[in-house]
Order: C-alpha cells, then sequence, then structure tokens
C-alpha cells in the first residue's frame, strides 16, 4: 500500500508557482525543508527551491556530524547565504548517516540544485510513516508559499 | 512601506531585480546573483543605481566658508570641476554625522553627497549650523537621479556618453554637461569599489535612458547586495555598521580630515583631544583561515577566550573565495597577521587580522 503511494508521488507532475519549482516526489514541511525517501529508511533532507531563492547565494554550510540523532522539529544545521541565516529543522525524527561533503566545496549547489546534488544530509528515518504526514508538493504551496508571498 | 522609491524602478522590475528596503528606500539588492555581480564588477562592467544617496545644494556668498566649517576635509582650495571625498561632517565630540563627498559644481556652489539614512538628520545639521553664513542649502535628492558605472570596461563605455570623461583625474567632475540623453548635472570619477568608476547625477528622465543605454551597451545590472561585498572587499565603512555618531574617525582609521593644513572645523578640537589621550578601540579587518559562516555585526573577536572586540561588517568575498570583515579590537590587541578568533553562535572560527584593503584597487 504504502509503495504503491510513493510509486504514484512520483507520477505526479511537478508544480510550478511563480519561479518556484516544487517536486512532487518528495515531502515538505512548513520549514521548507524536503525529504525524500531513498530505500527502506534512508532518506535525503534538503530546502525547497522556494527557500533557496528566498535565501539566495549560498556560502557556507555547516557539517553535520555522522550520527548524531534529533527528534522532529530540532536544528540539524544551518546554511548561510550574504545576508541571511537558514536553519534546517529535522522534518520527522531521523538519524544523520551522511552530510554532503560537496557543499564544502561548492555551497552553491544549494542553489543550482537545490533537489538533487544540493542535498544537505542522509538520514535514516525512525519511522517512514511520519514522512507521509508532512505535506505534498500541493499542500505545500498552497499552505505555506501562497501564505507567505 | 519604504518612504522613498528610486525613480528608475521600472527599469529594475524590466531587469528582474528582487527590491528591497533600505534606509527607507524601495530600491534593487539583486538582480538574482549579487555574488554574481560583485564579480562582474571587477571583471567586466556593471551598473548601480544608487539615487538613494543624500544630493544636497550649498550655495550663496558664504558657501565656501560654510561648507570648510562643516566639514573636516580642507576644502578651501577646492576648484569648480574638482571633489573631495571621503570626508565627513563630525560633531563636536568627533563623532560621525555623515560621511559625505563635496563636489565644487562651480565657485560658491558645492554638492553634498551623503549617506541615504542620513538625510533628515544631514539637513537639519547643516541647518541647524548655517547661522551666521549667507548660504542656501536645498535638497536634490528626490528631484535627481544618481548611478555608478564600474569596473575595468567602464572607461571606454562612458567615453561614448560623455565626451572627454575618460581624461578626468580621480575625483575630478563635470558638471553640466551635454549628453545625448539630456543635460547630467555631475560626472564624476570617483568610485568605491577599487575599479575604474564613474558617477552620473541628473534628471530620472535623463538618468533613467542612460542606464538603459548602459545596459543595452553590456553593462550587467548590480544591486545593494553587491555594492555591499565590494565596499568591504576594499575595506570602506558602512555608515550605521561600522561608523556612526560615537564613533571618532581615529578609532575608524578613517581619514576624513585634514589636520595641518586647516584651521578651524566642528569636531577639530575633539579630534586633537583623540591624538593626545589615545584610542581603546581601533578599526581593523580580518580574513578567514579557512570557510567558516559569516560573522554577524556584534560577532565577538577573542583572543584564546579573551574578548577583544567585536565584528562590524563581514561577507563572503567572492573574488578572493573566503570570508572577510571588519571590526573593532582594543587598541592594545590591533596587530596585523596574528591570528584571531571570531566567535559565531558559540563556535570560535580563526581568523587574521589585516589592514586593509582586501582586493588591491586597480584604480589610479
Amino acid at each position: 500500500m504504502k509503495k504503491n503511494m510513493v510509486v504514484k508521488e512520483r507520477m505526479a507532475e511537478d508544480l510550478k508557482y511563480k519561479d518556484y519549482i516544487i517536486k512532487a516526489d518528495r515531502r515538505y514541511a512548513e520549514t521548507h525543508e524536503w525529504i525524500k525517501l531513498l530505500e527502506d529508511n534512508r532518506a535525503r533532507i534538503g530546502i525547497s527551491d522556494y527557500a533557496q531563492k528566498k535565501l539566495k547565494n549560498v556560502v557556507y554550510a555547516e557539517p553535520v556530524e555522522e550520527g548524531a540523532s534529533f527528534r522532529k522539529g530540532e536544528l540539524i544545521t544551518t546554511v548561510e547565504s550574504i545576508k541571511a541565516v537558514g536553519e534546517i529543522y529535522a522534518p520527522v525524527d531521523c538519524k544523520v548517516t551522511k552530510y554532503n561533503e560537496k557543499l564544502d566545496d561548492d555551497p552553491s549547489l544549494i542553489n543550482t540544485d537545490p533537489y538533487g546534488e544540493g542535498w544537505i544530509v542522509e538520514v535514516e528515518v525512525e519511522d517512514p510513516s511520519q514522512i507521509d504526514e508532512l505535506l505534498t508538493a500541493e499542500q505545500y504551496v498552497d499552505k505555506v508559499i501562497k501564505k507567505e508571498e | 512601506m519604504p518612504k522613498f522609491s528610486t525613480p528608475l524602478l521600472d527599469i529594475h522590475e524590466e531587469k528582474g531585480a528582487s527590491l528591497g528596503e533600505f534606509a527607507n528606500w524601495k530600491m534593487p539588492i539583486d538582480y538574482g546573483d549579487m555574488l554574481g555581480e560583485a564579480l562582474a564588477t571587477r571583471s567586466k562592467m556593471t551598473v548601480f543605481d544608487i539615487s538613494h544617496l543624500t544630493r544636497i545644494i550649498v550655495e550663496g556668498e558664504d558657501s565656501k566658508k560654510f561648507v570648510n566649517w562643516i566639514v573636516a576635509k580642507n576644502i578651501a582650495k577646492l576648484a569648480p570641476g574638482w571633489m573631495i571625498a571621503p570626508t565627513a561632517m563630525l560633531n563636536e565630540n568627533a563623532g560621525f554625522v555623515d560621511d559625505v563627498a563635496v563636489y565644487c559644481l562651480e565657485n560658491g556652489k558645492y554638492m553634498i553627497v551623503g549617506n541615504a539614512i542620513n538625510k533628515e538628520k544631514d539637513l537639519e545639521w547643516l541647518s541647524a549650523h548655517s547661522s551666521g553664513f549667507n548660504v542656501k542649502i536645498r535638497d536634490i535628492t528626490e528631484e535627481t537621479a544618481m548611478i555608478a558605472l564600474q569596473g575595468p570596461k567602464s572607461p571606454s563605455l562612458a567615453a561614448e556618453v560623455v565626451s572627454g570623461i575618460e581624461d578626468l583625474a580621480p575625483l575630478q567632475i563635470l558638471a553640466t554637461t551635454k549628453s545625448d540623453f539630456g543635460e547630467i548635472l555631475v560626472a564624476s570619477k570617483s568610485g568605491w569599489t577599487g575599479e575604474p568608476g564613474f558617477e552620473f547625477i541628473g534628471s530620472p528622465e535623463t538618468i533613467g535612458k542612460l542606464l538603459r543605454h548602459f545596459l543595452d551597451k553590456g553593462a550587467a545590472p548590480a544591486g545593494l547586495g553587491a555594492r555591499d561585498i565590494l565596499r568591504i572587499e576594499m575595506g570602506f565603512c558602512l555608515y550605521g555598521e561600522d561608523i556612526d555618531e560615537n564613533v571618532t574617525p581615529i578609532e575608524a582609521r578613517y581619514w576624513v580630515f585634514s589636520w595641518k593644513k586647516k584651521e578651524e572645523y566642528i569636531g577639530k578640537d575633539a579630534l586633537h583631544r583623540k591624538i593626545v589621550e589615545g584610542v581603546d578601540l581601533l578599526r581593523v579587518g580580518f580574513e578567514a583561515k579557512a570557510r567558516m559562516p559569516i560573522p554577524r555585526h556584534g560577532a565577538k573577536i577573542r583572543v584564546d577566550r579573551r574578548e577583544i572586540g567585536y565584528v562590524t561588517s563581514s561577507t563572503f568575498s567572492p573574488w578572493l573565495k573566503r570570508v572577510v570583515g571588519m571590526g573593532y579590537v582594543k587598541a592594545s590587541h590591533a596587530i596585523f597577521n596574528v591570528r584571531v578568533n571570531v566567535d559565531v553562535r558559540g563556535r570560535l572560527y580563526q581568523v587574521t587580522l589585516k589592514d586593509f584593503p582586501f582586493v588591491k584597487p586597480k584604480m589610479s
């Protein structure tokens, strides 16, 4: 049942609101993080195209220690642009298994490819059903972006 | 809502600017890539809308005497066709009322260009100190626009529009000069990026046409974000961040005053006392050793864990590919090339204290 849902989400069309692309193959937190299940309980976390456009040129990402555990809503790390500090909160209970070291050399990957190469951490999700409780692309656009814009 | 707005807003919107508020002005912050805009200024050419800067005309029989009393550099010998920058209006304690540029447009007619944030204060200060002087003080900020063309490719493009501009020496100006786009009130060669650069002041209509022309001819639009990066790379102060009414030019190591060659001006006695008594803090630059977050205004500077000062401005320099910034440290610790720490949210990052500029100016 759950597998079917994931497949359906993958096939859903990406959304575009104003200049912002919101990928339909993942879920979103109100604080602008996306999370995407890779396989089993492994997932990646990054920030939305909307968030990176608001933040503008990212010049620094604070590395995250592997093995660190976070409860849903806890601060995982920060990414910084010239004028702002973006806080990355855990969208679900999780343990960090990998930090994207490519960001050390090129933090602008968060701007150029927020849903791909610009991922921030890879995590082990304690309870994948927590992901289902997050916002779909459509809900994220309607409930979060449209309210802020 | 900001109180003022650049008159060139429609052009910026066409160019995809993201607009924001700065010092009560609605203006372009960037055009999608402030790092790229800063880099383009050093490698090619960009154009900035700086209409928000305060522009005040001082004229009348006593204008020379008055301006010389108000600003800290000697303008007695400033001839028409030249400007002095930077200088400052100091208060009686030698704190900065504003840091300004003074243009001599013609005999007895000066223009003072100051920071946007200080417009009302500057006007009040000038008016309050003008009693006994036969002068007329006129704010022309809103009836004019001002743009800056900056970068190594700017001299040839500027010359296409205003003949003779390429021959200007630094701080030389052309007052009321003709162009294909209408009369330009002032064309000047000063620059605050370290690159060759020119400023143009005139009616919003003329300056708007000039801006479009520069954009059509390959100057990339650049916004306030890039401007801030470029000025930090040069070690220049921003009023309200790095200097204010409680800081004197001595602590700021900001050489905006004349000393021996000038008899009297507001703040001179206090400056003299500062020199005699010495200062507790000095403004210094710092450069990151490795990648680090940008310390924000107020971040503590430490040696080991001992606090020796604080950051006032910092940025990521796309040219140097590292964090640079400035701040005030105890005079006893203001030693260049010494490694100290900057505290960002409780974590210490190593930086080296440096003199300015971080990027060597190309303009001579």
